[in-house]
């Protein structure tokens, strides 16, 4: 076969096999095979050299229609095969992605986590104490001796006459004033807590406390204000007001309810009761008893500390009604909030 | 504590709306928790007059009254036993919505004219129930004499009641007239005083004895004869009932009112039932006494008893006797007003589980000069009510009248506690209208509290009281000043922290447990055998128990995680395809009677599907596998470099997990009888470990390595080799004959059954080869993993699939 012929073969033979080619993937292969540079064509053209020189034209011409003609073969199947890529319906996209696996952090620690978050960046410290505790620091240096009739303001599980499941964090008042005292002090303290209480939809057995305290020179009850306000901005959104009212703690005087405006924003609504305010915490300025049971010389230095319920936090951060779901870890429940 | 606003206004002016003064009240530190309007859901019930009575024939019990009410008379039967001509009673028309007295449930009903034993009945008399003021229905509510005829009844008794939550130290405000007190100074309206008749009145002075002021700072008796014993005056029985204390008969009723009235708790004793002086005494040993309440009770060490020349008569404070009880036929009593020792009556009532109305006025302190004020009051209404003759001047101990001392108040004080400015003259005005005294020196006040304001003893607590009576609503929101106290971090927190949310990242969710478990959660666990590591459970005397636990469920303070965790996957498996859940948190470990130690632990417990389902990839079920990679990982990721997983030798499928050397938990299949036990029937792998450990060896931060950059060469080793090799042994053998060339390797594929022979396996390594200073020819590949193959050879007898060398 002369060569033209050759050329002519390998063009016919390209042009018919195109007809086959299914992907883009095929189509590079055929260009490869074809048109490449060690392609059948070049292979061909590079005889050029050897043939006389009236076959060499003829074989020129040949070559140049062939690669011509193949160029445009691969350009019109390559358009074709975009087209039918984008009809092709083997991929249905409407089928669900694959899931990774997420796990979550229970609802009370990332509220938990979340307060601290907030509370670290005003500068407090987080310090951890017993959950067991001696009647002496979970009442006695709180300025509750025993036979003190606010003692009833906690029901109590005892583990013996000395021994109970703290009631509150604010033994941890005492122990970090003993700690850290004479230096200014801002720690928040957060824990379970437990009290004998019959379980129902808004009261618990155990629950979470954060307690925040600040003790130091010129601290005071616009000081709690303040950094509850900012707390509370934060946490529930920026339109929040703080509101205080008068109550009675016997470790902090003066002490306060701490009420943060309703998420109605004052509307009045099912959550609040119609007063707008919803109460969060209480607090006060330290009693002097417990300044000085902590170290510290209550006629010089000043402190301020607020206890809350992280569960009712979430509660009303959530629209959650009924506190027991938190430690039943009903996944159905803990899978909503993380 | 319930209060109706018509008594308040006997003691003060009350100008605002009832919301306003509930806002008022409840931002000064008395909070009102509810508002009662008792005369809303009057509509058609009127005043009317019982004009005349008369029987109805074949009806022993019923009669048929003619009632007025104003506009016109109408006649209603009724079965009222109380009912009387020239009574004013509370008239129900028809069409009036009463409650229904007969209903089990709370619920309302509309008034129909009936027809009774043929008499045409065309309205109701009603019965203090039938009109929401209470549970009485014995008989009919009857009006005060004062009450006009054909006014709406809402008119004449319509009313508020405020429930208030009062704090412990506000006791001095738990009565109408404390009350009246605090409203007086926060709304700056000067209260009424009502002026008592003194105690003065002719005869033999009463005499007693009491044994020492440890008992009672004071202690008042008045002897009143002539009385009668009858109902007393409906206004004192409606006020009785709209507090939530029920009326039973004057003299009692008058004692409750006066209660209710001053906060004194008063009581009366029948004088012909005691034999000479009474006397106040601590009760003896193993003295038993019967209280009005029918209860025989042995009396507590040191109880403050009320006795007669024989016999105790009455627990001090507490309650009464049923020996000297007021009964329908007593004539003349000895009314007592106290002032009894708080917290001998704290320890008696809690000893007894009698917590009485009166025990809880005690307990919190009662003024000593508030007794005889109290003391008058009720004889001016049993004059009243019961026609009383008081006899003699009371009997009043009082061995040490108190006396207040006066307190400092520095000016700027109020600034350095509440952080706002307070001009002087303010201060003083508000302690003022509390009725304290007050006497102003160059910088500060000396300030005397009234007796009845025990509760304040310092600088701080008349701080609260401008605080509270001029509302903290001034007091700026400012953020603490001054020098910058130390931020510490808690390097335990952050890597607690740290480690939660690792667990979360891959996969697990976290759980939070009661504390207090009950023996029978953990018994389950009694027969694993103990390892080294954190027990999972603890013989009963080891853990720490609660002496009045809630319920049995949750009486010991756990030892262990895993207990609760488990349950926690249970319960989640009825409905959860994948439950993976881990706890790190406190267990309690017994330190004789002192207090247990609480180191923390972190359990996992896996079981399920290891990925949601899905239609792209096979489920596969949870496994040992998933665990150890967990703890793996997450040992790893806190940079724990001293820890090891090792396989347990005492039992299948566990994991030992090592850290410098000591035992720091497992991680385990768990076995199927344990499963069994615990009801659930799917595999569960499970871990718990000491994080105690794990945080002494966790390091804080990496230091960084260089990486080569020089290319690796890959090469695959595939071993066929005895099943009872761990691969933990090829492995060993691949890092010792690897040369130094070998960076890592990575097992890709681990093959049982055909065409191998039975008890045979083949494991698929990867190996990399790489240099940090230039690039690995293939060929240097090759000699290392030669060097691999013929050490597997020699050490294991294994043999290399496809091997290129003999």
């Amino acid at each position: 076969m002369s060569l033209p012929e050759q050329i002519l073969a390998i063009q016919s033979a390209a042009l018919e096999q195109v007809t086959t080619v299914g992907s883009v993937r095929d189509l590079e292969d055929w260009r490869v095979r074809y048109l490449g540079r060690k392609g059948e064509l070049a292979g061909a053209i590079s005889q050029l050299g050897a043939v006389s020189s009236d076959e060499r034209r003829a074989a020129g011409q040949a070559a140049n229609g062939a690669k011509a003609a193949l160029q445009e073969a691969h350009s019109a199947k390559l358009a074709e095969l975009k087209v039918s890529a984008k009809q092709d319906n083997a991929l249905d996209v409407t089928l669900p992605g694959i899931a990774p696996v997420v796990g979550g952090l229970h609802l009370t620690r990332h509220t938990l986590y979340e307060i601290i978050r907030i509370f670290t960046g005003m500068g407090f410290t987080v310090f951890e104490t017993n959950e067991v505790e001696s009647d002496e620091y979970n009442f006695g240096l709180l300025n509750l001796p025993p036979d003190h009739p606010a003692r009833d303001m906690w029901d109590t599980m005892y583990v013996s006459d000395d021994v109970v499941l703290r009631t509150h964090t604010s033994p941890g008042q005492i122990r970090a004033m003993r700690q850290f005292n004479p230096e200014p002090l801002r720690v928040i303290l957060p824990g379970k807590c437990h009290r004998y209480e019959a379980v129902d939809a808004s009261h618990e057995s155990m629950f979470y406390q954060v307690e925040g305290l600040a003790v130091g020179e010129g601290i005071t009850l616009a000081s709690l204000k303040g950094v509850f306000e900012a707390f509370a901005q934060q946490m529930f959104g920026s339109d929040r007001k703080v509101r205080f009212r008068g109550s009675y703690f016997p470790f902090t005087e003066p002490s306060v309810e701490i009420d943060i405006t309703c998420n109605c924003l004052g509307a009045g609504c099912a959550v609040c009761k119609g007063t707008g305010w919803l109460e969060v915490s209480g607090g006060g300025m330290v009693h002097p008893t417990v300044v000085r049971n902590g170290g510290y010389d209550p006629d010089i230095v000043s402190g301020f500390a607020f206890g809350m319920g992280v569960e009712r936090n979430a509660m009303l951060r959530h629209g959650i009604d009924d506190i027991r779901h938190f430690y039943a870890n009903d996944l159905r429940f803990l899978k909503q909030f993380a | 504590m319930r209060v109706p606003v018509s008594w308040l206004r006997e003691y003060i002016e009350l100008d605002q709306p009832v919301t306003q003064l509930a806002h008022l009240l409840t931002i000064a530190g008395l909070e009102v928790t509810g508002i009662e309007d008792t005369g809303s859901g009057w509509d058609r019930v009127f005043v009317g007059m019982v004009e005349r009575i008369e029987r109805v024939p074949e009806a022993d019990r019923l009669v048929l009254a003619t009632v007025n009410y104003g506009a016109d008379s109408l006649t209603v039967v009724t079965g009222a036993p109380n009912i009387a001509e020239g009574q004013k009673v509370a008239l129900a028309l028809e069409g009036a919505v009463l409650v229904d007295a007969y209903a089990d449930t709370p619920r309302k009903r509309k008034l129909k004219a009936t027809k009774i034993k043929g008499i045409r009945s065309e309205g109701m008399v009603c019965s203090a129930r039938e009109l929401g003021l209470g549970s009485e229905h014995e008989g009919i509510l009857v009006l005060d004499g004062e009450a006009t005829v054909g006014a709406p009844l809402a008119a004449a008794l319509g009313d508020h009641i405020l429930t208030f939550d009062l704090p412990n130290n506000l006791a001095y405000a738990n009565s109408v007239v404390g009350l009246a007190r605090e409203i007086a100074a926060i709304t700056g309206v000067v209260r009424k005083e009502r002026s008592v008749p003194a105690l003065a009145a002719p005869g033999a002075t009463t005499t007693a004895t009491v044994d020492g002021k440890h008992l009672a700072a004071r202690y008042l008796l008045q002897r009143l004869d002539n009385l009668v014993i009858r109902p007393s005056s409906p206004y004192i029985q409606q006020r009785l009932q709209a507090s939530g204390v029920r009326a039973i008969n004057n003299v009692v009723d008058v004692t409750n009112y006066a209660m209710l009235e001053y906060g004194q708790p008063l009581h009366g004793f029948d004088r012909d039932t005691i034999e000479g002086d009474v006397a106040v005494r601590a009760s003896h040993t193993g003295e038993v006494f019967e209280t009005l309440d029918h209860q025989r009770r042995p009396m507590p060490p040191g109880t403050i008893m009320i006795a007669d020349a024989t016999r105790a008569i009455g627990i001090g404070g507490i309650m009464g006797g049923l020996n000297s009880e007021v009964t329908e036929g007593t004539t003349s009593i000895l009314l007592e007003s106290a002032t009894f020792d708080p917290i001998r009556i704290r320890r008696s009532a809690r000893a007894m589980s009698l917590r009485t109305e009166a025990s809880a006025r005690f307990e919190r302190g009662m003024d000593p000069e508030l007794a005889p004020v109290a003391l008058a009051r009720a004889v001016e209404l049993l004059v009243q009510e019961a026609d009383a003759v008081p006899v003699g001047t009371p009997y009043d101990w009082y061995p040490e009248p108190t006396r207040q001392r006066a307190i400092e108040l520095p000016y700027a004080e109020v600034k350095r506690l509440l952080g706002v400015e307070v001009p002087p003259e303010e201060m003083e005005h508000i302690l003022r209208s509390l009725e304290f005294d007050v006497v102003s020196r160059e910088d500060r006040l000396l300030v005397t509290p009234p007796s009845f304001r025990q509760d304040v003893t310092l600088a701080a607590d008349l701080v609260e009281e401008i605080g509270r009576i001029r509302g903290y609503d001034e007091i700026p929101a400012t953020l603490p000043s001054g020098a910058l106290p130390v931020q510490r971090s808690d390097e335990a927190a952050l890597l607690e922290r740290r480690a939660r949310e690792w667990l979360v990242a891959a996969g697990l969710r976290e759980v939070i447990n009661y504390d207090l478990i009950s023996v029978a959660a953990l018994e389950p666990y009694r027969a694993l055998p103990a390892g080294e590591g954190p027990a999972l459970w603890q013989p009963v005397d080891q853990l720490v128990k609660v002496r009045n636990p809630l319920t049995a469920e949750r009486e010991y303070l756990r030892p262990s995680l895993l207990p609760g965790v488990l349950q926690n996957l249970r319960d989640n498996l009825r409905h959860q395809e994948a439950v993976w859940l881990f706890e790190l948190d406190r267990v309690f470990v017994r330190q004789g009677d002192g207090l247990p130690l609480e180191p923390k632990r972190l359990a996992m417990a896996l079981a399920g599907l290891r990925r949601p389902s899905s239609p792209h990839l096979a489920d596969g079920e949870t496994n040992l596998y998933d665990l150890k990679g967990v703890v793996d990982g997450l040992l790893a990721a806190l940079r724990v470099h001293t820890y090891a997983l090792v396989a347990d030798n005492e039992r299948p499928a566990s994991l030992g997990v090592e850290i410098a050397g000591r035992c720091a938990g497992f991680a385990s299949a768990l076995h199927a009888d344990l499963l069994a036990s615990l009801d659930i029937d799917r595999p569960v792998v499970a871990a718990e470990l000491d994080w105690e450990l794990i945080l002494g060896a966790a390091t804080r931060a990496t230091t960084f390595a260089a990486y080569s950059r020089y290319p690796a060469v890959r090469q695959d080793v595939a071993i066929l080799t005895r099943d009872s090799v761990p691969a933990a042994a090829v492995e060993q053998v691949i890092a010792r004959y690897g040369g130094r060339n070998l960076r890592g390797w990575r097992l890709r594929e681990v093959y049982r059954g055909a065409p191998l022979p039975e008890g045979m396996k083949s494991l698929l390594y990867g190996l990399e080869f790489q240099s940090d200073d230039r690039t690995l020819t293939e060929a240097e590949g090759t000699k290392g993993r030669r060097a691999i193959e013929r050490g597997l050879r020699e050490q294991l007898g294994a043999d290399i699939r496809g091997s290129d060398q003999p």
